[in-house]
Parts: structure tokens; C-alpha cells; sequence
């Protein structure tokens, strides 16, 4: 079985679509931001897979103190054998997303939740 | 009274050659001809600067003599002029000189000229404190006004209907002096400090005998502590006075920059709201970080429900599969391994007919707890819907970003709009005022404080005055009695104030009002003019009522019957000097104007220009009330002869 | 300064004193009354020679009155 990995990092353009975000004002901080694509994701369907190239940015422990995320992925993705991995990945296209929307329309946090 | 009889002028505005006018001994009026810029308004001023040494200009601004000069004699090097003035004032005959020559050879200003006075009161020639009280007794430049007068003074009428203004209490005293007034004002000052000082002196006469020692004392003492009172009073009063013109000057600073006030008020109010709109944007920006943090589980409700169900589902079937496995291994068996009994004959037949036809061999393993365990992992999940409660918060800090746009926009509108002002002394001097306002209402009720006080002492002072009179010694009467006869003649001339002006009031407008109806074109409409405390006047409908707006001509009607009746009531009485006056009058206004002139006073010199009133016109309506006409004739633009029409 | 009375001039005035003496003091001298009115008519500007006139008047009044 492939090992799971111990954090969620960015690539250096998930990195900058973060420091875009982060400058909005919209969240208190990165992590925050970071949730908030990777739900974006979840619920745009975003198949399993993995994200490469990337560099630390949250202890795994950390990003999902609760331990809520991992069960929920564990349901959701129930191939899947490496949660932190899909974390990652999830969140990491969830930023692509996101920026992508904002940087084409003109809306608001509750017109991205729509 | 005062009667002019002749006026020659030498180098004086037009007048390069002098020129002289002869006013007739008999009352009427003498009327001079002149078109604009010959000179008419120079005559008016030549009789003010005889009397008094200056010369008005428009808005009544004081001219430089240096200007007066007539141009031409001044273009070949001659400059400085001359007035001489003859009249009669209270059966002698005067002559007033007044010279203005140059002490230099090409004088520039009025440090280059001195000025000569010389007044004749029959054959002898006055000395120079004797003239200057001569000449304030017999024309006081307070009450000129009333005399000389052209259609721009008339304009200052408006100013008596303003109560506290400057202009208007200036122009009522001014009334009140022409009308005589303050003669019974200054009696009652002087003879109360007369009565004070022989109430001293009695007082101290009684303290050294015997006999009326005890009171004499006590009236002494009493009447100390009353001074002490009243030299409070008049401290407090000099103070209140400071302060007052400290109110004015503030005031006027005030209304001089008002715009300026109104707009920094409305700067720092959009300052102090830009501020609340900053810090309240800051709190709600807070509320959406806040929001937006937890906003992840919004976003997967729907998700992790689906998923929920979806799970719930394969539970199910899951268990109706085991169920089903079960039923199929108990009939296979012949054995319920759950319930450990046999299964035979009926209950075999309804089970097998229970069974699909491919009914499931064995009973799943593990699948169950799959789904259950989707299931478990899904329950762990704190569900949270929060989007409405952020696009409240969006839509408010969006309101505040640009409510705050708006207000920086506005704030350097009206920071331009200031440029010019002084924002920080504005804003001391608002304070300032506030500071005054108070000061003053401090000082005023220490005045009423030290009033009431000296007024009980007063009271007091004459309680032992009366003892004093009925115990004193023959050769205390002599004291007491001139204190007591100062006392009631304080009293006299306080009561004659407010009952000669009550009276006169009434005749002003009486008089007034006769001379309205006789000038006004609405005879059957008005019936009269009504006098307030200020000599304001109103013009009263038949009906009573009182006319609430006013057309300049009205204003101008209203104004000339005041001046008539003042002259009619006055003590002080002498000619009426009118620099046309008919400017805002129709014509029919201008003839009844002409006709009552002569009820104004017994000598009246009307200065009009033919468009005006043409001399058919005049000798028409005065008839042998016209004493005599003068025309101003044009030399050249910069000179005038004046020659009598015939 | 020895100007003519102008009686006619200030005749309402000093009926208006004399009316009000008649009422409040009808003892007091009318004559050293017209003497005040007349001092501050002649004297506009002139406090201390007003005073003057008025004591001068006084010693009259109370001379009158067989009073030193």
C-alpha cells in the first residue's frame, strides 16, 4: 500500500492563487482559505488523484484537528487509501478553481458558496 | 432755530469760481436744477463740511479733502477750497468760515492741507472752545442726519426695525437727541450725583451731633455699603460692555466667514460619520473572516447529506442481502442458526416461497460494515449552514466600502470648498463665542445680584433719611433740605424721561401720519403710520391692520414723514437739505412728495435734477411756497456756475 | 455762554417737568427746575459747567426759601 503523506502543501502557483485570496480579506487565514477550496472541490466532485510539486504548508495534525476531513474523505473517496494525499490534492485544485471564478466574474464569498 | 440764508463755495467739487446761494427769508422751499456730476451732491456736502469738517461720499465713507478740489484749478496747480456759511440760529445772526489750503506746492494727500474755522455770532468772532460748543450746541453732527440728506441715507431707516442692531440703537439715539431727550436724562444723572453727595454731607453733619448721632452714623455706613454696590455695578457693567463688543466682533467674524462655518461643520461631521463607517467596517469584515472560516462546512452539507443517504442506503441493502442469505441457509439447512431451531413443513414452504428464485448462497461478509462504517464516518461530520448569515455580512461591508468612498469624495469637495478659510480659528472662535455668551450671562446676574443688594440698602438709606428729617435740629435743615430738594428733582426729571417720550412718541406719530397720508397715493386704503419703542414705523390699513411688506418707494414715504415729524416735535429745529429724493417715487408719489415738503419744515432746499421734476411741474405744485430756484449750468465737464433762475 | 431762552423751543419739555412736578412734589421750586433744563440745554457736552449751573440755581432755590 502507498504511504500516506504527513502534510498538505502548495505548489508555487497554488501558493500565489493563496496569497491572492488571502489579500481579499475575506478569511482570517491561509488555512481557513485552504478549507474553503478544498470543500470547493469536494462538492464540484474533483476525482481522486494527487497533486505533485508541492511544498509544506500545514502539519496534517493540524490542518485537520478534528479529524473530521479525513473521515469525510474516507466516505467520499472510498478507494481511497492515502486521505492526507487527497487532502492535499483537494484542496489544490479547489484554489485553482476558485481563483479561476473570482478572476472571471465579479462576485462576492456567498456568490462563490451559491 | 436754525435758518440758512446764504452759501458761497469757492474751489469746492464743480465750483471753480465762487458761487453763491441766497435762501430767502420767508418759508418754502428754495429748489436747485442741476443734471447728474454738476454738482448738487456738493452743495449738500458744502454745508456738512462748514459745520463739521468732512465730506461723505457714497455708503457714507468720509472723503479725503485732498479729492474735493475742483479738477480744473487743481490741473493748473491751484488746490485747496473754501466754504462760507451764513445763518441765523436763535434770533443772531453767524458766519461760518471753513478753509482747506495746502502747506505744500503739489499736495498728494490730507497731510498736505491745513484746515482754518471761523465763526462770527454778530459782529464778534468766537474762540476755538467757545465756536466748537457754539457749533455742537446749534447743528450736533449726531442728529445731521436728520438735516442734510440724500435717497442713500434714507436707505438706513430700514436699520430701526432691527432691534439690536449697531446701526438701528445708533440711529434711535440719535432720535431721541434731536427730540430732547437727553437733556432730561443728563438732569436726572446730575442732580441724583448732586443728591448723593448732599445725602453724604447730611449725613456726616448728623454723625457729629449729639442728638442725631446714632442715625447720622448708620445713614453714613448705609450709604458706603450702597456706593460699594454701585461701584460694583458699574465695574460689572464696564466688564459687560467689554464683553459685548467682544460678542460683536466674534459675531461679525462669525457671519463674515459663515459659508465657511457651515461647510467645516458639515466636514468634521462627515469626518466623524467616515470614521464610524471605518471602524464598523472593521468589525463586520471581522464577522465575515469569522464566518467564512466555518464557511467549509457550508459548502459540503449537501454533499456529505447525499452521501449520507447514498450510504444509508447501501446499509439497507446490505442487511436486507443478510437477511435474505440467512432465510436461504436455514432452508438449506433445514436449521435456523439464529434461532437454533428446526425448520419443517409449513414454515419450510413459506420461507422457500419467501426466497427469490436466485436466492444468495451465503451470507455476505464485511459488506455491511462498509457501508456502516461510510456511515459512521459521514456522522462525524458537524453540519453548518451559514450562508445567509454571509451574504448579510458581504452585502453590509460592501455598503460600508462605499459609503466611506462617498464620504472621502465629499470631505475633499468641502476640504477645497475651505482652501481660503481658516478652519482652526473658526473653530476657536465658535468656542470662543460660547465662552462669551456665558461670561456675559454670568455678569448679568451679578448685576441684577448687586442691584437687588443695592436697592435694599436703599431702601434702608431712606428709611433713616425719614428719621433724620423729623429729629433733625434747625441747623441741620439747611443740609437736609437741599438733599431733600436734589432727591425729588432726581425723581422729577426720571418720571419727565419715559413721560416726554411716551408723549412724544404720540406726536411723532401723529404728526407722521398726517404728513403719510398727505405723500402716499392710497388715501382711502391706509389711515395712518403706527410708532414702535424705536420710532419704527408701520403703515396702518383702515382695517386696522398693519402693511407686513414694504416697496422701496413705500420705505422712502414712510422715511420722509419720520424726518417731517421730527422736525415738527423737535426742540431742535432748522432746515431740511434734500439730495434727490424722489428716486424709487412714481410721479404721482413725487408731486404729493413736493406739495408737503413745505409741512417738514420752514426751510427746505431740495436738490433735484429736471428729469425728476420739471420746473413747470414744481412751480405748479409749490405755488408762492417756492421761494426761490437756482440751475446749475455747465462751463465744462470739470466746472459749474450756479445762477439763479428768474 | 449768555444765548437767548428759547422758550418755544423747549416748551414741551418743560411742561412735561412741570406736570410731573406738579404730581410727585408740588412743593419743589418750578423755577430751579426750568434752571436745570436750561443748563443741560446750554451745556450738551459740558458735564462739570451743567453741575455748575444746577448748584447755582440750588443756592437760589434755597436763598428763596430763606434757607443759607
Amino acid at each position: 500500500m502507498e504511504r500516506d503523506r504527513e502534510s498538505v502543501g502548495l505548489t508555487p502557483e497554488t501558493q500565489a492563487i493563496l496569497a491572492e485570496l488571502e489579500e481579499r480579506g475575506w478569511f482570517l487565514e491561509g488555512q481557513d482559505v485552504a478549507r474553503f477550496c478544498m470543500a470547493y472541490a469536494i462538492r464540484a466532485k474533483v476525482p481522486e488523484g494527487a497533486t505533485g510539486g508541492t511544498e509544506t504548508r500545514w502539519a496534517a495534525g493540524n490542518f485537520d484537528k478534528t479529524g473530521e476531513i479525513r473521515a469525510l474523505l474516507a466516505a467520499m473517496y472510498p478507494g481511497c487509501t492515502t486521505p492526507v494525499r487527497m487532502m492535499e490534492h483537494l484542496v489544490n485544485e479547489g484554489l485553482r478553481m476558485v481563483a479561476g471564478r473570482l478572476r472571471s466574474e465579479a462576485i462576492g464569498p456567498a456568490e462563490i458558496m451559491d | 432755530m436754525l435758518r440758512l440764508k446764504r452759501l458761497e463755495v469757492e474751489g469746492f467739487g464743480p465750483f471753480a469760481e465762487p458761487q453763491v446761494l441766497e435762501f430767502r427769508d420767508a418759508a418754502g422751499v428754495t429748489v436747485v436744477y442741476g443734471e447728474n456730476m454738476r454738482g448738487k451732491t456738493s452743495l449738500l456736502n458744502a454745508i456738512r463740511y462748514a459745520f463739521f469738517g468732512t465730506v461723505l461720499g457714497r455708503g457714507s465713507r468720509v472723503r479725503r479733502l485732498h479729492t474735493i478740489s475742483n479738477r480744473d484749478l487743481a490741473s493748473e496747480g491751484q488746490f485747496g477750497f473754501s466754504v462760507s456759511l451764513t445763518f441765523d440760529y436763535d434770533g443772531q445772526e453767524y458766519e461760518l468760515v471753513r478753509e482747506c489750503k495746502p502747506t505744500v506746492k503739489a499736495p498728494s494727500n490730507d497731510e498736505d492741507y491745513a484746515q482754518t474755522v471761523m465763526l462770527r455770532r454778530g459782529t464778534s468772532t468766537l474762540g476755538p472752545q467757545e465756536r466748537e460748543r457754539a457749533l455742537q450746541q446749534i447743528f450736533p453732527k449726531e442728529v445731521s442726519r436728520f438735516f442734510l440728506f440724500d435717497g442713500e441715507l434714507l436707505q438706513e431707516y430700514e436699520e430701526l426695525l432691527i432691534n439690536e442692531s449697531e446701526a438701528g440703537h445708533r440711529i434711535s439715539e440719535a432720535i431721541e437727541r434731536i427730540l430732547g431727550v437727553p437733556i432730561l436724562k443728563r438732569g436726572r444723572t446730575h442732580l441724583t450725583q448732586l443728591s448723593e453727595e448732599a445725602d453724604k454731607h447730611a449725613a456726616k453733619e448728623a454723625s457729629k451731633r449729639q442728638e442725631t448721632q446714632a442715625i447720622g452714623t448708620a445713614l453714613q455706613q448705609a450709604t458706603e455699603q450702597k456706593e460699594a454696590h454701585q461701584k460694583e455695578i458699574a465695574r460689572l457693567q464696564t466688564q459687560l460692555q467689554e464683553l459685548n463688543a467682544q460678542r460683536t466682533e466674534v459675531e461679525q467674524y462669525l457671519q463674515s466667514v459663515q459659508k465657511y462655518a457651515s461647510i467645516l461643520h458639515e466636514r468634521d461631521e462627515a469626518g466623524a460619520r467616515l470614521e464610524e463607517a471605518a471602524k464598523d467596517e472593521r468589525l463586520c469584515r471581522g464577522d465575515l473572516q469569522k464566518a467564512m472560516g466555518e464557511a467549509w462546512r457550508s459548502l459540503l452539507r449537501e454533499p456529505v447529506r447525499a452521501a449520507r443517504s447514498a450510504a444509508q442506503a447501501d446499509a439497507q441493502k446490505e442487511l436486507d442481502a443478510f437477511l435474505l442469505s440467512l432465510r436461504a441457509k436455514a432452508v438449506a439447512d433445514g436449521h435456523c442458526g439464529t434461532c437454533d431451531q428446526d425448520v419443517r413443513g409449513a414454515i419450510l414452504d413459506r420461507l422457500k416461497a419467501s426466497l427469490p428464485e436466485q436466492a444468495p448462497a451465503t451470507a455476505p461478509s464485511g459488506r455491511v460494515s462498509a457501508a456502516m462504517s461510510r456511515l459512521a464516518d459521514l456522522n462525524k461530520f458537524t453540519e453548518a449552514d451559514n450562508t445567509g448569515e454571509i451574504r448579510l455580512l458581504w452585502k453590509r461591508l460592501r455598503d460600508l466600502e462605499l459609503e466611506q468612498v462617498t464620504l472621502k469624495d465629499r470631505i475633499s469637495d468641502l476640504n477645497a470648498a475651505l482652501a481660503d478659510s481658516d478652519p482652526e480659528t473658526l473653530r476657536r472662535s465658535k468656542a470662543s463665542y460660547a465662552e462669551v455668551l456665558e461670561k456675559i450671562s454670568v455678569v448679568k446676574r451679578a448685576i441684577e445680584d448687586e442691584g437687588k443688594k443695592a436697592e435694599e440698602k436703599d431702601q434702608n438709606i431712606q428709611r433713616l433719611k425719614k428719621k433724620l428729617d423729623s429729629s433733625g435740629t434747625s441747623d441741620l435743615r439747611a443740609t437736609q433740605l437741599r438733599a431733600k430738594m436734589l432727591r425729588d428733582a432726581s425723581e422729577v426729571f426720571g418720571a419727565a424721561v419715559d413721560r416726554y417720550k411716551a408723549n412724544l412718541r404720540a406726536r411723532v406719530e401723529e404728526t407722521s401720519s398726517k404728513l403719510f397720508l398727505s405723500m402716499t397715493t392710497e388715501k382711502q386704503d391706509f389711515s395712518g403710520l403706527t410708532i414702535n419703542e424705536n420710532y419704527g414705523l408701520t403703515i396702518r390699513h383702515r382695517d386696522g391692520r398693519a402693511e407686513e411688506a414694504r416697496s422701496a418707494g413705500a420705505e422712502h414715504v414712510v422715511a420722509l414723514a419720520l424726518m417731517g415729524a421730527l422736525q415738527n416735535n423737535a426742540p431742535l429745529r432748522g432746515p431740511i437739505v434734500m439730495d434727490s429724493p424722489f428716486g424709487r417715487l412714481d410721479e404721482s408719489h413725487t408731486a404729493n412728495v413736493i406739495h408737503t415738503l413745505p409741512q417738514m419744515a420752514e426751510q427746505v432746499v431740495l436738490l433735484v435734477y429736471e428729469a425728476e421734476v420739471g420746473k413747470a411741474k414744481m412751480r405748479d405744485v409749490l405755488k408762492d411756497r417756492l421761494v426761490r430756484e437756482y440751475q446749475l449750468e455747465r462751463v465744462s465737464a470739470r466746472r459749474t456756475n450756479v445762477r439763479e433762475v428768474k | 455762554m449768555g444765548s437767548k431762552m428759547r422758550t418755544t423751543d423747549l416748551k414741551d419739555l418743560l411742561k412735561t417737568v412741570d406736570q410731573l412736578r406738579a404730581e410727585l412734589h408740588p412743593d419743589l421750586d418750578a423755577k430751579f427746575l426750568e434752571a436745570v433744563v436750561r443748563a443741560e440745554e446750554e451745556n450738551p457736552e459740558d458735564d462739570a459747567e451743567a453741575v455748575h449751573v444746577i448748584q447755582a440755581a440750588l443756592k437760589t432755590a434755597l436763598t428763596a426759601k430763606g434757607v443759607a
